[in-house]
């Protein structure tokens, strides 16, 4: 097309012209308008983007197709049912127990005068930067048989046996404690966009402060609720740290087991579907309940400061509350740890400190940063810029990640890697192949959010003046979003660096990295080895996050 | 109205009184900033009060003040004879027989029409009553839809029917009509007049737009600064305003300088027209006040003014025309007759009714603020 540089970006207006008008004659003209309208790579690029993240799932299903006898009889054994209602019961009980710490942790923060509530906000996010291993090992060294409480009692009271930590007990209760942030923040930002004005109608109509929590706030805080307990009951279900360490057989620990030590992987790639099944299960109950809640809390942000709730003589139970909670959840996993890591230090413990597992987890977790952001712009563009079916599609299918247990995604790449791709099975490659379908839907939410912000005619006006489509996103958009996609390899590297099931599984032989190198130690109980790593990744998270709930209240 | 199925019974029935609501000396500081100072204000059963003053004038603190939803400093609140605020004692927006419909509405998203207008029923008698009170607002028939299912003036019209159904003794509107667009607002608010007149109701109105105040209002209430100017019916606080602010806020208003030659008084577009017994001030500079439609244009080279621009507004022409004097003034005049900008005009002041003179911002004769109602 002979056309003045500046004219590209009416290339759009062109294309839609009838035929014969005397434009020449490409092959886009034969896809429909809309997918004309933005360039086809942009949509070829997001399409082979969902389909790279279906391919786990693909492989799952089709090796477990390959020898269907096997993986039915693995689906339809009853030791199945037994890991299902197992699975079940860990997953009722840590929602459970993480929303009746978590919404009154959220009220009491932002709604009441309870002292320090910014200190205590904080520190009821900071579980989320202590991964599952991390937490359980703490647990085990503090509270299991042998550990540091049961020696503490022992010798002014004699006390040899403390209640048995292992199995459901001790998974549900280091669970809640560190998953329990997920509702808690999603409670939190709407109790904050919760328009004073409700609560205010229903006091002006004769109504009781508890009358109008009960029937006006609690109920527009349903659709948080769920949503963080989705969350939380997804962390649970792909959790395979905890669950190992503290030897609760839910489907990732024996998934695991099957594929590491007992070599069946027909029946690993099985139990994958039916834990796939069940996470997609709570994806859709979840949405079955949002969709009759169809409400919204409004959107526009609080205008006033609202009323601060005295709390009075509830003062001192409201604090012992949040004190406790932030005790066990951050309290005990940071001492444990430093306990172990002064013990160590004490007494001269070599190898303290593995740099090579931290090189490499540093190394693999930008790759995993750059890789994932770059491949969520083109959906995240498409979805916000073409609502429409396809882009919808797309949208919906980067969201496999979040469904998928790192298990099964590692899984699914093992199979693909030995029968179609030897030559990088065992290598960086497919390693940060898994991790960019893992977290995928974490950058395309941060992409999407910040690309919400962009007004769609800054890129018109700068197409008018003469850039080029592509010139114009580069120069004008992208700037723009720098926050959301700095955001979004920030969120990607430290999920990386935590990770464990897929980088034990696909992880290139003899490359450590510090979540393999904890896991080691704390599988041999070695936990002076496995404590500066875990120090390191605990506060490697801990600083953006709080940083991210910090600026939460300075963007009022 | 004791007795009445769904009504909530509400702690002390009002005191037999003709004054449905009484402020008296009300005042409150934020952080330092004065938001409400000496408020005063009397309304009397079934009256419609619309509070009129710019953005930031502390008529929405008023509101919730009244509705409990903030405390007093200073003054007193009573609603139907009994006091519900003074200094000391707060008496809950749950204990108060007043409603509050709020500038967006607060309309409860989980529940429907009818769950809402019921919202502050008794059980006993509660779907009578939000029946009937749809009807009231003309909104039969939607009962169980949700709030989002609505268009903009029926959520406006179930808010509002949602505070009137446990019949309050005192009602308030947040800038009610802010959210609808100009087309709508106009039949909105007429429909609206007209509900709360069937019912009765003791009203105060916020609002920031003074033809919606004249138009709502049995009186017209003007604040600014935290502090009433003035309180009267909309004719008198348009025709009489007690200050310039209050001229000037209620309608264009031009302030020209008087001189007193005896009997006579001068403005550099001729004489003005006082009321019998007029007498000026001593020794202070005196305005006469002119509306727009207070001066007749005549095109003449021997004018004492020029047009520099001309308003177009479909029935009428407003033209600026700068006088000799520098001074700058605003006529009205009907599209029959097109002056060019930069033409000279003659400048008169009309001789058919007496103007209103100002001295140092206050009306002469003085204006009472508080007008009799």
């Amino acid at each position: 097309m002979n056309r003045p540089p500046g004219l590209q970006g009416f290339q759009v207006i062109g294309e839609q012209l009838p035929a014969g008008t005397g434009l020449s004659w490409s092959p886009r003209r034969l896809l429909p308008l809309w997918l004309r309208r933005e360039p086809l790579s942009l949509w070829l690029a997001a399409i082979a983007v969902a389909g790279a993240a279906a391919l786990p799932a693909l492989y799952l299903a089709t090796r477990a197709a390959d020898s269907s006898d096997t993986a039915l009889d693995a689906i339809f054994d009853p030791d199945t049912a037994a890991i299902l209602w197992r699975s079940i019961q860990l997953i009722v009980l840590v929602t459970l127990g993480s929303v009746l710490i978590a919404v009154p942790l959220a009220w009491l923060t932002v709604r009441t005068d309870l002292p320090f509530k910014r200190a205590w906000a904080v520190a009821s996010v900071l579980p989320l930067a202590i991964p599952s291993y991390v937490g359980a090992l703490a647990f085990i060294s503090a509270f299991g048989p042998k550990g540091l409480l049961q020696g503490w009692l022992e010798a002014p009271f004699g006390i040899e046996r403390i209640p048995d930590l292992y199995g459901l007990t001790g998974a549900t209760i280091v669970l809640i404690l560190l998953s329990y942030p997920y509702v808690f923040l999603t409670v939190r930002a709407t109790l904050w966009r919760l328009e004073p004005e409700m609560e205010e109608a229903s006091r002006s109509l004769g109504r009781s402060p508890w009358h109008t929590f009960r029937k006006i706030t609690l109920p527009l805080l349903y659709p948080a609720i769920g949503a963080g307990a989705l969350l939380v009951a997804l962390y649970t279900l792909s959790d395979f740290g905890a669950v190992a360490l503290l030897q609760y057989d839910t489907f990732t620990r024996v998934i695991f087991n099957e594929y590491n030590s007992a070599f069946n992987r027909a029946s690993a790639a099985a139990l994958s579907l039916v834990l796939l099944g069940v996470a997609v299960s709570l994806i859709l109950i979840e949405a079955g309940a949002r969709r009759r809640a169809r409400y919204y809390a409004g959107a526009n942000a609080a205008r006033r400061e609202r009323r601060i709730v005295q709390l009075g003589r509830w003062r001192l139970p409201a604090s012992v509350f949040s004190g406790v909670v932030t005790f066990l959840a951050l309290g005990v996993p940071v001492f444990v740890l430093v306990y172990w890591l002064v013990r160590g230090i004490n007494a001269g413990e070599s190898e303290l400190f593995d740099f090579t597992a931290l090189y490499n987890s540093v190394q693999f977790s930008i790759y995993a940063a750059v890789a994932t952001v770059i491949a969520a712009v083109p959906i995240s563009v498409l979805s916000v810029r073409r609502p429409g079916l396809l882009s919808a599609g797309l949208e919906r299918f980067s969201y496999v990640g979040f469904a998928m247990p790192g298990i099964a995604v590692g899984l699914g790449l093992v199979f693909f890697g030995i029968r179609y791709a030897t030559a990088i099975y065992q290598t960086v490659f497919l390693l940060v192949f898994a991790y960019v379908v893992l977290f995928l839907p974490v950058a395309v939410g941060a992409i999407r959010a910040s690309l919400l912000q962009v007004n769609p005619r800054m890129e018109e006006a700068a197409m008018s003046l003469g850039r080029s489509r592509i010139n114009a996103f580069l120069t004008v958009t992208v700037p723009v979003i720098r926050p959301g996609l700095a955001a979004a390899a920030v969120m990607v590297f430290l999920l990386t660096m935590k990770e464990l099931p897929a980088t034990l599984i696909l992880g290139p032989i003899e490359s450590r990295t510090l979540a393999t190198s904890i896991w080691t130690a704390a599988e041999e109980a070695f936990f002076a080895r496995a404590a500066a790593p875990s120090l390191l990744l605990v506060v490697a998270s801990a600083a953006p996050m709080t940083f991210l709930v910090l600026r939460e209240r300075s963007s009022r | 109205m004791i007795g009445l199925p769904g009504i909530r019974k509400k702690r002390g029935e009002s005191v037999q009184t003709d004054i449905a609501l009484r402020c008296t000396g009300v005042s409150k500081t934020f952080d330092g900033t004065i938001a409400v100072e000496e408020f005063d204000i009397e309304v009397k059963r079934g009256q419609i009060l619309a509070l009129v003053g710019p953005s930031g004038c502390g008529k929405t603190t008023v509101l919730r003040m009244i509705a409990g939803l903030e405390a007093l400093d200073t003054g007193r609140i009573e609603i139907g004879g009994e006091t519900v605020a003074t200094s000391g004692r707060h008496t809950g927006p749950d204990k108060r027989s007043v409603g509050i419909v709020f500038q967006d509405y607060a309309l409860f998203p989980h529940m429907t029409v009818s769950a809402n207008v019921g919202f502050g029923l008794d059980r006993k008698g509660r779907d009578e009553r939000v029946v009937e009170v749809l009807e009231l607002v003309g909104l039969s028939g939607l009962g169980e839809r949700l709030p989002s299912e609505l268009s903009g003036g029926q959520q406006q019209r179930v808010a509002l029917a949602r505070t009137l159904a446990s019949r309050p003794d005192v009602l308030l509107l947040d800038e009610p009509f802010s959210n609808l667009d100009a087309g709508l607002r106009e039949r909105v608010r007429a429909e609206i007049r007209e509900i709360l007149k069937a019912a009765g109701t003791t009203t105060v109105f916020v609002t920031h737009d003074q033809q919606e105040a004249l138009f709502m209002g049995d009186l017209v209430g003007v604040q600014v600064g935290g502090r009433i100017e003035q309180v009267d019916i909309p004719e008198r606080v348009f025709h009489r305003p007690a200050t310039s602010f209050v001229a000037r806020f209620m309608g264009m208003a031009d302030f020209l300088p008087v001189n007193v030659l005896g009997p006579r008084l001068v403005t550099e577009v001729g004489p003005a027209r006082a009321i019998p017994g007029f007498e000026p001030p001593q020794d202070a500079p005196l305005q006469v006040m002119a509306r727009p439609d207070d001066f007749v244009l005549a095109p003449s080279d021997e004018g004492q003014g020029v047009v520099i621009d001309r308003v177009f507004q479909g029935w009428a022409y407003t033209y600026e025309v700068e006088l000799n004097s520098g001074l700058h003034i605003h006529c009205q005049m009907p599209h029959l007759l097109s002056i060019d900008v930069g033409q000279r005009v003659l400048v008169n002041l009309r001789r058919d009714h007496p103007q209103m003179f100002f001295s140092d911002g206050a009306a002469v004769p003085t204006v009472p603020r508080y007008g009799q109602t």
